[in-house]
């Protein structure tokens, strides 16, 4: 009996050691940073449309992924959020009609209708000559753009001789992998205007119709490479409000893949002696913690490579080191519902308008709001990115600087109206200078020669829109599969 | 009962083995490892030291109404843009405000423009201390690395 009992206590024992043990291992065991798959690990760095397309492809190919992100939430610059009682998109507001990766991507998961959609509404400009349709953003429609008023006859008459390049650049350049383009990196947009043109119509052109589709990525004509906008301007595809939302792509990949939101990726060491990396970061809860998978794709914005990446190669320091971004400053007054404006009222102008007021401002419109859009009555104002520094300058806030210029373009606004202000500015897309795309090409050709630990993707590798980051995700993915093969 | 003890005994045997496996097989990929736990530390600093030097140089003008990010009242936002880095010098806040590098010097790298005339001016100054105490190297190197568990 006593033996018996012995035994029995013995067992209740090891019981209880095998419980403790169990709850011990269980402790210790973190939170699983790779999901299911049986291939090489892989940390994509940033969440936005690059990082996720990458994530995707490699997941698919049996990579064990896990995405970093530092926001709270995921889709970089395809995100929609709601500040204060306004849902909006923070970045990108549309896509383009050439976005071949981005709409395969999309049918795949069953997006097709979802990202496809109307063509953005232009606008019409004012350039004190006059108000005209330019055609929308990134198509060179040359009827159209001979009906620009203020245009001269003679420049009207020269403007067939672009047709030549521009028909050669659309059978030829991908916009979305700028790389294709890069033997046309060879002089900025004003200066093949002004060669192909004359000085005269050149510079009418670019004030007219380039100035304007420059605004809406904030590059300068005479700075930023030729190549970085003609494969549009070439094109007939329109820019395209998706109708399920600027969102509905990132929305769909960070339900399906396992990103980890408020991650902040500190620093990527060099190749240890195996040829990887190790990424240093703070998990969600600013907990140190460092993980050495077999592949890094960096996808971030190009502007934080200098402080990420350690020991870049020569290619890919130059490449980062000319990585700047255009600044956008927009600020929203929202009204209270009393004071909602009973119609729509808009205005768009050229940098180099005559009336000061106008010149100091991209555009601006006054809406009723719309519920179904979860958007309240309320006035929105873009300053002109030729004007930023301006109001940099003034160490004021944006919608204090702002207010003579949307007091003057629409009276009706009153302070006392206003129940909540939205700004956001924010840096926006990576300016092309000339040259930047060969940069851009000499970093791919580099990192697709062989094998290696960490690899780029991003806009700041394809061009400066939203198709383009996805492309480079899917192609990096490409690349890497081939690799790891 | 002792039957059923065994039992539970072989079950729970398993579970432990199992789960040895797995993590022997984790183990044996390496992929993440502990460095060190530094959370809080600089919070009194932020709230004493950064905050004022924050509000002084306006700051606050354009990131404390909770929609332009990151928000520089809430030390959880404002730590991961200093973590962004490996330095003092070289982190997403100093080269943000300070205009380290910028494209010309009438175009700021900052959208809200240079904040700090030079990283010796306030309140990157004060940033730099942050740092320091947040990721110093003195620091780091009291941290002993985490066992591999990955």
């Amino acid at each position: 009996m006593s033996n018996s009992k012995h035994t029995t206590n013995q067992q209740r024992r090891q019981v209880v050691k095998g419980i403790a043990a169990a709850t011990a291992v269980t402790a210790i065991m973190p939170q699983n940073l790779f999901a299911a798959g049986r291939g090489p690990t892989a940390v994509v760095i940033g969440a936005g449309i690059a990082g996720l397309s990458a994530a995707w492809d490699l997941r698919k190919a049996g990579f064990q992924v896990a995405i970093f992100e530092k926001e709270k939430f995921t889709g970089g610059r395809m995100v929609q959020l709601q500040m204060g009682s306004l849902y909006q998109f923070t970045h990108a507001s549309g896509v383009f009609g050439a976005n071949r990766e981005m709409f395969a991507l999309a049918e795949e998961l069953g997006l097709k209708n979802e990202i496809r959609g109307d063509a953005f509404p232009s606008g019409l400009y004012d350039n004190g000559h006059g108000l005209y349709d330019a055609g929308g953003l990134t198509d060179f429609d040359i009827e159209t753009t001979a009906k620009t008023p203020g245009l001269s006859l003679e420049t009207i008459r020269k403007l067939d001789l672009l047709k030549p390049d521009l028909e050669e650049i659309a059978a030829t350049v991908d916009p979305c992998l700028l790389e294709t383009g890069t033997a046309y990196d060879n002089e900025s947009l004003g200066e093949y205007f002004e060669r192909i043109l004359g000085k005269v119509a050149g510079r009418e052109v670019i004030k007219y119709r380039i100035e304007p589709a420059c605004a809406a990525w904030g590059w300068p004509p005479y700075e930023t490479s030729k190549i970085a906008l003609l494969p549009w301007l070439a094109r007939t595809e329109k820019f395209i409000q998706p109708s399920g939302g600027i969102g509905v792509l990132t929305r769909k990949l960070d339900s399906l893949l396992p990103v980890q939101n408020t991650t902040t990726v500190r620093y990527v060491t060099p190749a240890d002696a195996s040829g990887r990396h190790t990424i240093h970061y703070l998990n969600a809860n600013l907990e140190r913690r460092s993980v050495t998978p077999d592949v890094v794709v960096c996808a971030v914005e190009g502007k934080y490579l200098e402080r990420i990446v350690q020991d870049m190669s020569p290619k890919q320091a130059a490449l980062a080191s000319n990585c700047y971004f255009s600044k956008e400053a927009i600020v929203c007054w929202i009204l209270d519902g009393k004071h909602a404006p009973k119609e729509f009222a808009s205005g768009q102008y050229i940098p180099d308008h005559p009336d000061q007021i106008k010149a100091k401002t991209t555009y601006w419109f006054a809406t009723p709001g719309d519920p179904a859009l979860n958007h309240p009555p309320h006035v929105r104002y873009c300053l002109s990115r030729r004007h930023t520094p301006e109001w940099q300058q003034s160490d004021m806030a944006l919608e204090e600087y702002s207010w003579p210029m949307i007091k003057a373009l629409y009276p009706q606004i009153d302070k006392s109206h206003v129940v909540d202000i939205v700004d956001y500015t924010c840096d926006d897309l990576i300016y092309l200078p000339v040259g930047y795309v060969k940069q851009m090409a000499e970093v791919l050709q580099e990192q697709r020669k062989e094998r290696r630990g960490l690899y780029f993707a991003g806009e700041y590798v394809a061009g400066a829109h939203t198709g383009a980051a996805c492309a480079s995700g899917r192609s990096v993915a490409k690349v890497i599969k081939k690799h790891w093969a | 009962m002792y039957r059923i003890l065994a039992i539970i005994q072989i079950l729970l045997g398993s579970l432990i083995l199992g789960m040895m496996s797995l993590s022997v097989h984790a183990e044996d990929k390496s992929y993440v490892d502990n460095v060190g736990n530094n959370y809080g530390k600089g919070k009194t600093f932020f709230d004493s030291k950064v905050l004022p030097k924050l509000a002084e140089n306006g700051c606050l003008k354009c990131h404390a109404r909770g929609y332009l990010r990151p928000n520089v009242l809430v030390y959880e936002e404002l730590i991961r843009r200093l973590a962004i880095g490996d330095s003092a010098e070289n982190n997403a806040i100093i080269y943000k405000i300070a205009n380290i590098r910028s494209i010309s010097p009438q175009i700021p790298n900052h959208p809200g423009g240079q904040r700090c005339t030079t990283i010796d001016a306030e309140p990157c100054k004060t940033i730099r201390q942050w740092w320091e105490i947040e990721f110093g190297h003195k620091e780091i190197k009291k941290i002993k690395p985490g066992k591999t568990i990955f």
